[in-house]
């Protein structure tokens, strides 16, 4: 059932290469049936994993795969991989469906290997979030980063080679640090292994010298790169303006959770004491990425660039949050933490996905993302206006949203154990709650501008799409009973409580 | 008969729902579908209401949220002081909307003034009728972004947009405290419901000191929403939004909110006397300067917005004191006053075409007996509600607050009958051209001026102290000299306004001019005006400082490393060159001369093929060449001695 998942995507695309070049709807159904036939299936787990009666409630599937090495094929769905499961599937569907109908596929670019290439990342994200296996990880991490340096590349805006490139070599250079770090665990663990499940007991798990801190360093830098964490996020401002809209969204709304996700599949159970070590320095890189991320995007003048640096922000709080679940002294504040980080990944992947469409729509319509430029939203596109407002406060955490319920638990665990850093996380918050609505001030108020004159309000499309994304946004929001108790079970197997 | 009390909150809710779906041909019924859902609302909260005056608790328990072990009961639960602000919040809210409808007619955004409204009185039901602290937050941020809207609502003034953002920014600053110290009550207390925090208060098992840092989380979001210093510079500001807005949300309803946070929370607050010191100095600073404020403001919201917090800043002095019952009382008492003074003016500035007090000129009959009954009430004079409440705010102030409360009656009075002699009993040509005569619009003034007529008799000695049983803190109401005393400087204000604006007793403008310095301090409320602009000034400043720096330090710096590599990359390549093919020179060399004695048609055929892949290799690197721009043996560089330094340090550690 995993394995039809991950790789549906990747059959709907070889089943579109067959397709003829010309006929660009065929193209268009065929990729967006197969986005489709992989929500639904996901759906379809969704539900299964609802039914499971096991302490903790997990999916998993394993084939021996090069048995030489100790590799397996091993698959595992539990609470953590849900919820990123979930949003991948349903954002590639909804990057799909905008880049069908708006117009980001240059006239004389193909269409058909954009698509491919959205599929086969989908394949490659299905496949990081439910591997079992850190060889099989790594090789969906790279099947999933590879996808993105030819969307950037080729379909981006102006300076897209450049950014295509800066991107590509920064995920590369992490991607080698990690691939070491995996490979001197996998040295140390006796017999040699792949298997997740065998990290916590190798040797590096309960070593405290240099080779434990290392491997750390090796996580934080290729991790850290994805998430991103500063002083390593460089790549992302650039590579967030100049991918196209779906790229934009795919890039924001699921590639950084690679790297909060191996901070939480990989780095927590391998080297838990070694985090627990040097839990200050990750910390205060934490809050740091939560302040510095929100204060950087409040002087930005591109909307695009302002939004893609409140990731920075935004997954300060997942670095948090998986710090204190490794330090913390008590149970209920450790996956507390954990729960918060991982819902805050799911929630910033929907929240921050609707902004990278907005910005897109805005700059569909009015050919320019220089905030200067804009004024008079409300008067001449009220409908856009309406949902941009309510995406901005989503951002910054407005209660019925998934955003709030997020940053309340790591608020929580972080109150319980550094009451300083829950002041200054609140400090970050009171940052991005002023840049959100400075961008709301210089885009919907005033009177409207030249660029704005013209713009035509959101169309049908547009507003099914948004709203789509709300939906699940206040799910999450007003109920997140069911998401919690999920993500709780997950986080507890992980903690090993 | 069974009535949900879930339903109060959710039928505004659902016509907000109703009013955004609607199609653009139905934009004469928002107003109405806001109303009567808020009317049918409100008859609903009547009905809980006499449950509760029963001894019934109605309650609605949504779900348990398990956050770790801890559980919040996610619910709403009525006890009385629910019971009453619950009603009071209705009650405004229907009223205000009914005015909505006339006075909003023909102004452009319907959809968007009368769905914001509704989500607005649902969230602040919801905010009072609450049973845990979890629910109360989402709650008052949603009112907080309904006022931002509402605030913003003429989005096209520039003042507007800075207004709302000032709102919504400097009240989040308050409630993030209010966010912390709800997160302390769930680690320490291992829940959010009011019932279960309290409980073990009473009981002992929780020592004072850890409920400190609490009690001044939780002020932090009372002052923020309440407007008290140093919280309170966006109120004045704020009545760029719609009048009948400043009615419902920026005087009778969401400003009350911090007041009535700090009532909810009171057993907190008793536990620790410092906070509740704290609050009694801060809410005595806002009241006076506010109130001073409020004496020099030309513009008529600006009076009564300052109005608004020397008003709020009174219950928290009595909150401050320590005596819960005054400050709730007179909270019901100012909602109904202030109402009916903002839609009054309302009437009077959409007649005139500006908020200008010496502009607007004698209104309507309905604005002029609404504007007077709620001057009158608000001044203290009996039999108003206000003569009652600050009777039963005066009967706790003792020593300093006691003169503190005199000073604040007679500066009421001054600044509200100050208005009244200038704008309301001079002719003008700019008024009652257009005046606003509509029913929708008179009723609601009527019946909050009946309203403040009567409300005031809850807690008086005819009904025999009904509030403070009802409450559960029954206090005797004494009309002592005190009180009449009260009065007495009230009509003392009222005469000094006559003869200042009257008679002119004075020369107002000279005196202005000889301290011109001291009267723009005072005007521009003590620097509520300019101080919030520079520290955004300043904020965006140091932010676009960090910003450069982003870019110069991040982006050198891997330029940089990249510039290195490349360095050391090119002492490699020298040494390659130098070395290593001058060695090997040797062997292609040897092969050469072993090729050319072979048979040539071999080579020929060979050759060709080889020159083909040479081409098309050559013309593949001159294309990759275009792509990457040159740069990309800079990073390939980084990468390459990355991946050797990593591989040299495992490798030395591990074998």
């Amino acid at each position: 059932m995993l394995s039809v998942l991950i790789f549906v995507p990747l059959f709907g695309g070889f089943v579109l290469l067959l397709l003829p070049t010309h006929r660009e709807r065929w193209l268009n159904s065929a990729a967006m049936f197969t986005a489709t036939a992989a929500l639904v299936l996901t759906i379809i787990v969704l539900f299964r994993f609802t039914q499971l009666q096991g302490v903790p409630p997990q999916l998993t599937q394993t084939t021996s795969w090069i048995p030489s090495i100790g590799a397996n094929y091993a698959l595992l769905l539990d609470g953590i991989s849900l919820p990123l499961v979930l949003l991948t599937s349903f954002l590639s569907l909804l990057a799909i469906g905008y880049s069908t109908y708006s117009g980001d596929i240059r006239q004389g670019t193909s269409r058909k290997a954009y698509l491919f290439l959205f599929l086969l990342m989908e394949t490659g994200l299905l496949g990081l979030f439910l591997a079992a296996d850190t060889l099989l990880f790594y090789v969906f991490w790279e099947v999933a980063l590879v996808p993105l340096y030819f969307i950037i590349g080729v379909w981006g805006h102006e300076r897209r080679r450049e950014a295509a490139l800066k991107f590509f070599l920064y995920t590369r250079a992490g991607s080698l640090a990690l691939l070491l770090s995996l490979l001197t665990i996998y040295l140390h663990t006796q017999p040699h292994s792949f298997s997740m499940a065998a990290m916590k007991t190798s040797g590096i798990a309960g070593a405290t010298g240099i080779l434990a801190a290392l491997v750390l360093l090796g996580f934080v830098l290729g991790f850290g790169v994805k998430l991103p964490i500063i002083p390593i996020h460089s790549w992302l401002p650039d590579a967030h303006v100049e991918a196209p809209t779906a790229g934009s969204v795919m890039l924001a709304g699921v590639l950084l959770k690679m790297g909060g996700y191996g901070f939480i599949r990989i780095m927590l159970p391998s080297v838990r004491g070694t985090v627990i070590r040097f839990a200050l320095p990750l910390v205060i890189i934490a809050l740091v990425g939560v302040i510095y991320g929100a204060a950087v995007a409040l002087a930005q003048k591109d909307f695009k660039r302002l939004v893609a640096f409140t990731s920075i922000n935004h997954m300060g709080f997942v670095l948090l949050g998986v710090t204190i679940a490794a330090l913390s002294i008590s149970e209920a504040d450790r996956t507390t933490a954990l729960t918060g980080a991982v819902l805050q990944m799911m929630s910033h992947g929907l929240l921050t996905g609707g902004m990278f469409f907005l910005v897109g729509m805005l700059q569909h319509r009015t050919g320019t993302r220089e905030l200067a430029n804009f004024g008079g939203g409300w008067s001449k596109i009220p409908i856009y206006a309406g949902f941009l407002t309510v995406f901005a406060f989503g951002s910054f955490g407005l209660p019925t949203m998934s955003g709030f319920i997020a940053e309340f638990q790591v608020f929580v665990a972080t109150l319980a154990s550094f009451k300083w850093a829950a002041l200054l996380l609140a400090f970050g918050v009171v940052i991005s709650t002023a840049l959100y609505l400075w961008t709301l001030q210089r885009i919907l108020f005033g009177e409207p501008t030249e660029v704005t004159k013209e713009a035509h309000d959101l169309r049908r499309p547009d507003v099914v799409l948004l709203i789509s994304l709300l939906i699940f946004i206040f799910a999450i929001g007003l109920f997140p009973k069911p998401w919690i108790q999920w993500i709780e079970s997950g986080s507890r197997s992980v903690l090993g409580q | 008969m069974m009535i949900s009390l879930w339903l109060v909150p959710a039928l505004p809710f659902i016509a907000a729902a109703i009013i955004l779906a609607a199609p653009k041909s139905l934009s004469r019924m928002f107003g109405l579908i806001a109303t009567s859902s808020a009317a049918i609302s409100m008859a609903v909260m009547i009905q809980q209401f006499i449950v509760v005056t029963h001894g019934g608790f109605p309650s609605t328990a949504f779900y348990i949220l398990e956050i770790g072990r801890r559980k919040a009961n996610i619910g709403l639960s009525l006890d009385p002081l629910g019971a009453i602000v619950g009603l009071l919040v209705a009650t405004v809210a229907t009223l205000v909307l009914a005015y909505s409808i006339g006075y909003m007619r023909g102004e452009p955004s319907l959809r968007r003034f009368f769905a914001v409204m509704s989500v607005f009185t649902g969230a602040m039901l919801t905010l009072v009728l609450a049973g845990d602290y979890l629910l109360l937050y989402a709650a008052w941020e949603i009112v907080g972004f309904c006022s931002y809207l509402l605030i913003g609502h003429h989005s096209q003034e520039p003042k507007a947009a800075s207004a709302a953002g000032k709102a919504f920014l400097i009240t989040r600053i308050g409630d993030l405290g209010l966010l912390l110290g709800i997160g302390l009550l769930l680690i320490n207390f291992g829940s959010t419901t009011y019932g279960t925090i309290f409980r073990s208060i009473q009981s002992n098992s929780m020592a004072s000191p850890a409920l400190a840092p609490i009690a001044f989380l939780i002020l932090a979001g009372a002052l923020g929403k309440s407007a008290q210093f140093p919280l309170h510079f966006w109120l004045p500001d704020a009545m760029a939004g719609p009048t009948p807005v400043s009615a419902l949300i920026h005087s009778a309803t969401m400003v009350a909110a911090g007041i009535y946070l700090v009532a909810r929370s009171f057993p907190i607050f008793q536990a620790v006397p410092s906070a509740l010191a704290t609050l009694l100095v801060l809410a005595s600073i806002t009241a006076v300067s506010a109130a001073l404020a409020a004496c020099v403001q030309t513009d008529i919201k600006r009076v009564l917005a300052y109005s608004t917090m020397s008003q709020l800043g009174e219950m928290g002095i009595s909150l401050g004191i320590g005596s819960m019952l005054p400050a709730i009382f007179h909270l019901i008492s100012q909602a109904s006053f202030k109402a009916l003074l903002f839609l009054s003016a309302g009437l009077m500035t959409k007649a005139a075409g500006t908020n200008e007090i010496f502009r607007l000129g004698k209104p309507s009959r309905t604005a002029s007996i609404g504007f007077f009954l709620g001057a009158l009430s608000l001044s203290g004079i009996p039999p108003f509600s206000g003569f009652w409440s600050k009777a039963a705010m005066s009967a706790h102030e003792h020593d300093w607050t006691g003169v503190l409360g005199s000073v604040l009656t007679i500066l009421s009075a001054f600044y509200i009958s100050r208005v009244f002699f200038i704008a309301l009993t001079v002719k003008s040509e700019l008024a009652a051209k257009q005046s606003l005569d509509a029913l929708s619009v008179r009723v609601p003034i009527y019946l909050l001026a009946l309203l403040t007529l009567i409300v005031g008799f809850i807690q008086s000695p005819i009904a025999d102290g009904w509030l403070g049983k009802f409450l559960g803190a029954p206090e005797p109401l004494r009309l002592d000299a005190n009180v009449v005393a009260q009065v007495g400087l009230a009509i003392l204000g009222w005469f000094v306004a006559f003869a200042l604006y009257k008679w002119r007793a004075v020369d107002l403008l000279a005196l202005r001019k000889q301290a011109a310095a001291l009267h723009r301090v005072v005007f521009g409320g003590f620097g509520t005006d300019k101080l919030p602009v520079g520290m955004a000034h300043l904020g965006v400043a140091i932010s676009r400082g960090i910003g450069v720096l982003d870019d110069a330090v991040f982006d050198r710096a891997a330029n940089g490393i990249s510039g290195v590599a490349l360095w050391v990359a090119n002492g490699f390549s020298l040494f390659d060159r130098t070395v290593f093919d001058r060695a090997a020179n040797g062997v292609p060399n040897a092969m050469l001369r072993a090729a050319k004695d072979s048979n040539w048609l071999d080579v020929h055929a060979v050759d060709r093929t080889i020159e083909r892949a040479a081409t098309a290799i050559r013309d593949l690197g001159g294309r990759l060449r275009q792509l990457q721009t040159g740069r990309i043996y800079h990073y390939l560089a980084v990468v390459a001695l990355w991946v050797l330094i990593t591989a040299f340090i495992t490798l030395t550690i591990r074998w």
